[in-house]
């Protein structure tokens, strides 16, 4: 305990003298940077951290990137100081450990871990069955190729033809086999590996998009809780441990929570007031969009339930009646932005894995024999 | 039947949950997408009242008719990007070249225009901002 306590301590010091060393010598030194003086080390770092710099400092005034390094620090001390007051709840207040222990030891059945996997494997396959599509598009505008992430530092280049339709083909089948229960542990990983590459191919085009963000966290945690349902069911255990399950949970709760918090720490209040909400409305001249924006009231209050939807969505995870309340707000959330801005699609792909917050036994008990996980007697 | 117990041991249960947690916040803390974990800033920007807006777009031939984006192969969400993205990185002629030869109509001339629109008095401006006329 005594350890621990130094630990925290001497991260809160190295915390506070990281804001103060950015205040005094790293934060000029960006100014510079975007002034076109300063280290050349910083420089390549900026340009290199942040690519779209190149394109948006011919755009946008230096006071608008100081801002933006202000929210880096800031964000990071945030997370710093909520790291440490965890780490000191958890060395000393007995009953946030005991709570924090069970809210990781869900138990999840057989015929619900089958559910989940039919559900996810028909939400994955209609997020990624008109990819081919795309990708083959894609192909002509192959010089606008700007390789992100992994593909990017491997020098992968945009694939052609066959190509595409064996990587398209391959990945729908993987999703299948794993639906069909066929050596599901190895096709849930080869699926997840083919999903994050070929979605990468797709944004590597100056653009990322964020429909499919919730779907791929969950296809990146999927792998484990398969591998724990059919260790579980090798061992003969009466049910599955539902930590992944947690963890897949927390995914999707973040996404809608960090959403709301970059609009608390970008906009702040300007965010609740009428005149943002209405410019949005306008620009994307939606008709419903343009008859709201002449409605004031509606231009504070819509967003500022919005912001309060998405800050408070992790709530699903500590009161699980409150799902009730927070899915189907969630899918009108989607479908009114859709049809006043024209953004993403009646039912939003974030919307197809709200299925993890129910029990899917239902589900898996409909389902023919061989596509049921086998559990060992003991 | 024994009760449920995890298959990975602690430790590496552990490290996956703080691993994913904090690559998940990492794009948060730093304001950049690093895929395959995202930045969810869409709308947190502020908008001034009196905006003006701009797109960007392609004319082709004498007659300066815009080019649909499919005709280079992009879906016209990406067409805005790439055109807006590639100008002000100071690559317009570069794009206006990679278009004519991607584009199957031979068009002989391509022009990048702006198209400044303002919300408050409803106006709207083109702008060419480059020319490119095939060899």
């Amino acid at each position: 305990m005594k350890a621990g306590r130094i630990i925290a301590i001497a991260f809160a010091v190295l915390l506070v003298a990281a804001v103060a060393t950015y205040l005094w010598w790293l934060r000029p030194s960006i100014e510079a940077v975007l002034q076109g003086a300063g280290p050349v080390w910083l420089s390549n770092l900026a340009y290199g951290l942040y690519p779209r710099l190149e394109a948006e400092i011919n755009r946008l005034p230096v006071d608008f990137f100081m801002a933006k390094a202000d929210q880096v620090i800031f964000r990071a001390g945030l997370v710093a100081a909520i790291s440490i007051s965890f780490s000191l709840a958890w060395m000393h207040i007995g009953s946030f450990r005991d709570s924090v222990s069970s809210f990781w030891k869900p138990e999840v059945s057989y015929p619900n871990f089958d559910g989940l996997r039919v559900a996810f494997a028909l939400a994955a396959i209609a997020c990624c069955y008109d990819w081919y599509g795309y990708m083959t598009l894609y192909a002509k505008a192959a010089p606008f190729y700007e390789p992100i992430s992994f593909l990017g530092l491997l020098n992968i280049p945009f694939p052609h033809g066959t190509f595409i339709l064996a990587y398209c083909s391959a990945l729908l089948l993987f999703i299948m086999l794993m639906a069909l229960n066929i050596r599901p542990r190895f096709f849930a990983i080869y699926s997840a590996v083919l999903f994050v590459v070929l979605q990468a191919f797709l944004f590597s085009f100056e653009k990322l998009d964020h429909h499919y963000a919730t779907v791929t966290y969950a296809f990146l945690i999927f792998p484990f809780l398969v591998s724990e349902a059919k260790l579980s069911a090798k061992r003969g255990q009466s049910s599955i441990p539902g930590w992944t399950l947690q963890l897949i949970r927390i995914a999707i709760v973040g996404a809608y929570f960090l959403s709301g918090m970059e609009k608390l720490l970008i906009s702040g209040s300007q965010w609740f007031l009428s005149d943002t909400f209405c410019q949005y409305l306008s620009i994307n001249g939606r008709p419903v969009g343009i008859w709201l924006s002449q409605q004031p009231l509606l231009c504070t209050l819509l967003p500022t339930g919005a912001v309060l939807f998405q800050v408070l969505f992790p709530m699903v995870l500590f009161f699980p009646r409150s799902r009730w309340f927070f899915l189907p707000a969630g899918v009108l959330f989607h479908f009114s932005v859709w049809l006043m801005m024209g953004i993403g699609a009646p039912l939003h792909t974030w919307v197809w894995v709200y299925f993890f917050f129910f029990d899917m036994s239902w589900l898996g008990k409909l389902l023919p024999d061989f596509m049921k996980i086998r559990v060992a007697c003991t | 039947m024994p009760m449920a117990e995890s298959a990975m041991p602690l430790f590496w249960k552990i490290t996956v949950i703080i691993g994913f947690i904090l690559m998940m916040l990492v794009p948060f803390v730093l304001l950049r997408d690093i895929y395959p974990f995202f930045r969810f800033g869409m709308f947190a920007e502020p908008i001034e009242a009196q905006v003006s807006t701009e797109r960007f777009v392609i004319l082709t031939g004498a007659n300066k008719l815009p080019l649909p984006p499919e005709e280079i192969g992009l879906k016209p969400t990406l067409y805005e990007y790439v055109l807006r993205n590639h100008w002000y990185r100071q690559e317009g002629r570069q794009l206006l070249n990679e278009v004519s030869k991607i584009d199957q109509n031979r068009h002989e001339e391509y022009h990048l225009a702006k198209v400044t629109s303002n919300s408050v008095d409803a106006t709207r401006d083109t702008i060419i901002l480059i020319s490119h006329r095939r060899p």
